[in-house]
């Protein structure tokens, strides 16, 4: 039933317990996983017009995929922000899924729900899965 | 001598986090620049006003202006990664989209011959339903959109180094009003191909020209007369609104296009002869984060609309890009010049 798992990842705690529960459940169910990093418009200042710094970084945030095998699993940086980024993986992976942590990859310094999961809520055109922060 | 209308500066200083690039100095700097011009009797500086809900509301959904009014004023925080509100910006938001509305009125009225709306935050990348790119409201979609409910046809052109993602969705498929954009290729927000041109409706109303990084001034003015002067000669507009960011500068961080402040007197030259008639050209600042750059730029700018000749840095020449200016011909003026619009 879940074949593309899309997962959004910015380097936050967050998100890195959405990597963790995007892992488990490919894991079970044989699924192939996307992770998604949105290059922001700061991100500029401190690296290169491809994003390539930030490649070594990505890996890093969503190093339990690489206990999945090598076809399983993807990793793109995208110019945008998430809710663009997130979407346009899906449509572009066709995905059954879409991961983020609670407070989405938007908001790591919000004190409301992210908005990057509220937007996907609403937007989303698959399943969303928004992994809670505590427990 | 023509005037300039200043609306502004709106420096919005209460707007401000610690370290972030889009801070109210660019505005103090901008200002600078026009000040640096000592325009005198020529500069008419401009009382404005806030915009309204419903004016706001033209370009963006109920729901998002009433969610933003309330984050605001619960304390504000971060929109997305790079955008944050304080308990002020809905107000700041008002305020610069006001003074874009107040600066057309002022033109309209036949108060001045150019204006140059002074203000932050920005707007190109706000969309219809949320903030992006440190943007909250687009300000210069919310004039572009009074003046097309007025009976106008609009032509934007975007200069600023980013591609103004939330002004072309804004507009996509609403044949009164055309967006234009320079800016760099495969970088943030990643829209802006040639081949976004318009919606069903609106064919070719969307001009995108991508150009690569290290493109120089020489490769923005071919683009403008080879691309976007036949594309205003089909569009006919009646107004001529320009998202001027000066981010497209060598000396700022946050891109890699290679232009110099004296380039800005030159492209601000060929826009201004796109002008359909005189007082239909209003520059409303976006981007631009080095302050040195900002200044002189927008003295480049305002100077050469003003006649007086202010440029001090050199125009560029020699970056890459006239590939990508061929291809932008090929895709937006080739196959359309023996179309009636
Ligand atoms: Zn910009």
């Amino acid at each position: 039933m879940v074949k593309t798992i899309v997962v959004g990842v910015d380097g936050s705690l967050d998100s890195s317990r959405a990597v963790e529960w995007a892992y488990e459940l490919a894991e079970q169910v044989g699924a192939r996983v996307v992770a998604v990093h949105a290059v922001g418009l700061l991100e500029h200042e401190i690296g290169d017009p491809g994003g390539d710094h930030l490649r070594p970084r990505l890996s890093e945030w969503t190093a339990p995929l690489d206990q999945l095998p090598p076809d399983r699993v993807e990793r793109r940086l995208v110019a945008g922000d998430p809710v663009g980024a997130i979407g346009a993986a899906v449509s572009e992976c066709g995905a059954d899924l879409v991961v983020v942590g609670t407070r989405g990859i938007g908001n790591r310094h919000g004190e409301r729900l992210g908005s990057t999961s509220a937007h996907l809520a609403e937007q989303c055109a698959c399943a969303l899965v928004i992994v809670p922060r505590a427990g | 001598m023509p005037k300039l209308i200043v609306a502004g500066p709106f420096a919005a200083p209460d707007h401000v986090l610690a370290g972030h690039p889009e801070r109210p100095s660019r505005v103090t700097a901008a200002i600078a620049g026009v000040d640096d011009l000592m325009l005198d009797t020529d500069r008419i500086d401009l009382e404005t006003r806030l915009a309204t809900f419903e004016e706001l509301a033209a370009v963006h959904d109920d729901a998002y202006l009433r969610e933003l009014e309330a984050f605001c004023k619960a304390g504000g925080g971060k929109l997305d990664p790079d955008t944050y509100a304080s308990p002020v910006s809905w107000d700041a938001a008002r305020e610069a989209a006001g003074a874009g509305l107040a600066a057309v009125d002022a033109l309209a009225n036949g108060r001045g011959d150019f204006a140059f709306v002074v203000a932050r935050p920005p707007g190109h990348h706000a969309l219809p339903d949320r903030a992006m790119g440190f943007c909250l409201v687009n300000n210069v979609a919310v004039t572009a959109a009074a003046l097309a409910a007025a009976g106008e046809r609009v032509m934007i052109i975007d200069w600023d180094v980013h591609h103004g993602n939330g002004t072309q969705a804004l507009f996509w498929d609403d044949d009164r009003v055309c967006y234009v954009s320079t800016h760099q290729d495969h970088f943030y927000p990643g829209t802006g191909a040639l081949d976004e041109t318009g919606g069903p409706n609106a064919r070719g109303s969307t001009v995108n020209i991508p150009l690569p990084a290290g493109a120089t001034g020489d490769v923005m003015a071919r683009a403008l007369d080879e691309v976007v002067a036949p594309v205003v000669a089909r569009f006919g507009p009646t107004w001529m609104l320009v998202s001027a960011g000066y981010d497209a500068h060598r000396d700022d961080p946050l891109a890699d296009l290679a232009l110099s402040s004296g380039d800005f007197a030159h492209l601000a030259s060929i826009v201004r002869a796109f002008v359909p008639s005189p007082g239909r050209l209003a520059f409303f600042l976006e981007g631009g984060y080095e302050l040195d750059a900002v200044r002189a730029s927008v003295a480049a700018t305002a100077g050469a609309l003003m006649g007086s000749d202010h440029a001090v840095q050199p125009a560029t020449n020699g970056g890459p890009g006239a590939e990508a200016v061929s291809r932008a011909r090929a895709v937006h003026v080739e196959p359309r010049e023996h179309d009636l619009w």
